[in-house]
């Protein structure tokens, strides 16, 4: 997995490009909603013994079941938005995956799940900050210090001090 | 020395477990020992009579970790020994007292771990020693594949086999048992994370058949304590206070610093820890070490003293 630093933020993801794992015996490659031209290409690339399938849920129960069927010897790739790729990597890793086990390709979008430290929804979507909150309403900052665990960026109280004093709507990458 | 203050211990009990190797018991003198985890080491300083040189080796703890009445070690006298197994053979007896650093850890178990496949080599077996209890009380699923040689390791093989039953293989060299590495790690399910502890060639042996085989790298975990090989001598120069030191070919470079007086903090003394990291500020490294990366290790200016020498007959730390 890569987890190099980018601007300062340790916890943010960097994706580098992929490349099959020469020594695997087994390869699972998982799409969200539609494969991917450069997963595609990998998986036309893949001389032994494949697999590929789409997936909308990455807690499907076939999924899960897939993950489960992987050999120690196998390489899991993965394609679709942020939160969906993460979701499933750690699915995997509860099935036993190691982390060098698990390639991503870099997300087909920039939208983010952004996790609202005051009331622990999390909100989709997320383009921009600040964000309001789809839990609490409220304004929040979105940062870049991804958690794992939730497949999701944290968010506080953007200006918590002066809310009527907001700072300025940035896009977020 | 280390900058961790020492525990001074007592032995009370020595045993002959194999024909190369010696159990020693320790206790605490002054102190109560604390728990460790399963895979801890303790560095043990040993101290020789006036104008003989001090020995510090690092031994993995074999006792149960829950037990802090006693802490076990087993050594093998070394056929090459640079003097501490020599020394803990011949000169230690019970009634003894050593220096032991507090224990640390750098080979625990993953209990992330589906199931866990140890390998161990002759004195290799210590670490595992201590894995056991736990590794039973959690009742993960584990195999032992415990390779000697009994006219001069093997110790605890008979009890091991008694007490573990089918989760226990030992392969006997001097009665011609081999353990297939590949046959083992090939039938492994998703989840395993393999570790090995012996001498360098089976560490070398179960990495090389766990690449060939797509195993992923961090599944595969190994404990090296063979400590500073030798090598050719040469002369450091420390810059800040322009002392001079004469690194003899038998000794590592931090041991030379220890004998001056000089204070590195270390935990491994193999090349795995980086606590005794020194800045290079002259002169062209031999780096032996697993901790460096390879950009540092090219940069020059970083080194391990524990294990690593100059690769020409002159070093200038920043130190």
């Amino acid at each position: 997995m890569q987890t190099e630093q980018l601007n300062g933020v340790v916890s943010k993801p960097a994706y580098s490009p992929v490349i099959l794992n020469p020594k695997s015996r087994f390869h699972l490659f998982i799409a969200e909603q539609a494969v991917t031209g450069e997963m595609q290409s990998l998986f036309d690339g893949c001389g032994v013994e494949k697999e590929i399938a789409v997936y909308s849920d990455a807690s499907d129960s076939r999924l899960l079941e897939s993950l489960a069927a992987i050999p120690l010897t196998g390489t899991l790739y993965l394609a679709g938005t942020e939160p969906f790729i993460w979701r499933v990597a750690s699915h995997a890793r509860q099935a036993g995956l190691r982390p060098d086990q698990i390639r991503m390709m870099a997300p087909v979008s920039r939208e983010r799940h952004l996790f609202c430290c005051h009331c622990y929804q999390i909100t989709e979507g997320v383009t921009y900050s600040p964000f309001i909150c789809s839990g609490c309403g409220l304004s929040l900052e979105v940062t870049d210090h991804f958690a794992r665990l939730h497949s999701a960026y944290f968010g506080y109280q953007a200006n918590a001090e002066d809310c009527s004093d907001m700072p300025e709507k940035r896009e977020v990458s | 020395m280390s900058v961790i203050d020492q525990i001074s211990v007592k032995v009370s009990a020595v045993r002959q477990v194999a024909p190369m190797i010696k159990e020693f018991s320790l206790e605490a003198i002054d102190a109560e020992l604390v728990p460790f985890s399963p895979g801890a080491h303790v560095v043990v300083t040993m101290a020789g009579a006036e104008n003989e040189p001090t020995y510090r080796n690092a031994y993995s703890l074999m006792s149960n970790p829950q037990d802090n009445s006693q802490y076990r070690i087993a050594v093998r006298l070394q056929e090459d020994s640079r003097g501490g197994s020599l020394f803990m053979h011949h000169q230690i007896a019970v009634g003894d007292q050593l220096m032991i650093s507090p224990p640390a850890n750098l080979f625990a178990p993953e209990w992330m771990a589906k199931k866990h496949v140890l390998f161990a080599g002759g004195v290799g077996i210590t670490p595992f020693l201590s894995y056991l209890p736990e590794l039973q009380q959690r009742e993960s699923e584990f195999e032992l594949h415990y390779m000697f040689r009994s006219k001069q390791t093997g110790a605890y093989s008979d009890e091991l086999s008694e007490t573990l039953d089918k989760n226990c293989n030992n392969y006997d060299a001097d009665k011609g048992s081999r353990c297939d590495i590949a046959a083992v790690m090939a039938e492994q399910p998703l989840g395993t994370h393999f570790y090995v502890c012996g001498p360098q060639s089976l560490i070398d042996s179960v990495r090389a058949t766990a690449d060939e085989m797509g195993i992923p790298a961090s599944a595969v975990h190994w404990e090296e304590f063979a400590g500073a090989k030798p090598g050719q001598p040469f002369v450091v120069e420390l810059s800040r206070s322009g002392i001079e030191l004469a690194v003899a070919s038998d000794s590592s470079l931090l041991e030379t610093l220890e004998g001056a007086d000089i204070e590195i903090p270390n935990l491994c003394r193999a090349g795995v820890c980086g606590q005794c990291v020194c800045k290079v500020a002259e002169g062209e490294v031999e780096h032996r070490d697993s901790y460096l990366s390879e950009p540092e290790k090219q940069s020059g200016q970083v080194m391990m003293p524990c294990v690593s020498r100059a690769a020409g007959e002159r070093l200038v730390l920043d130190i």
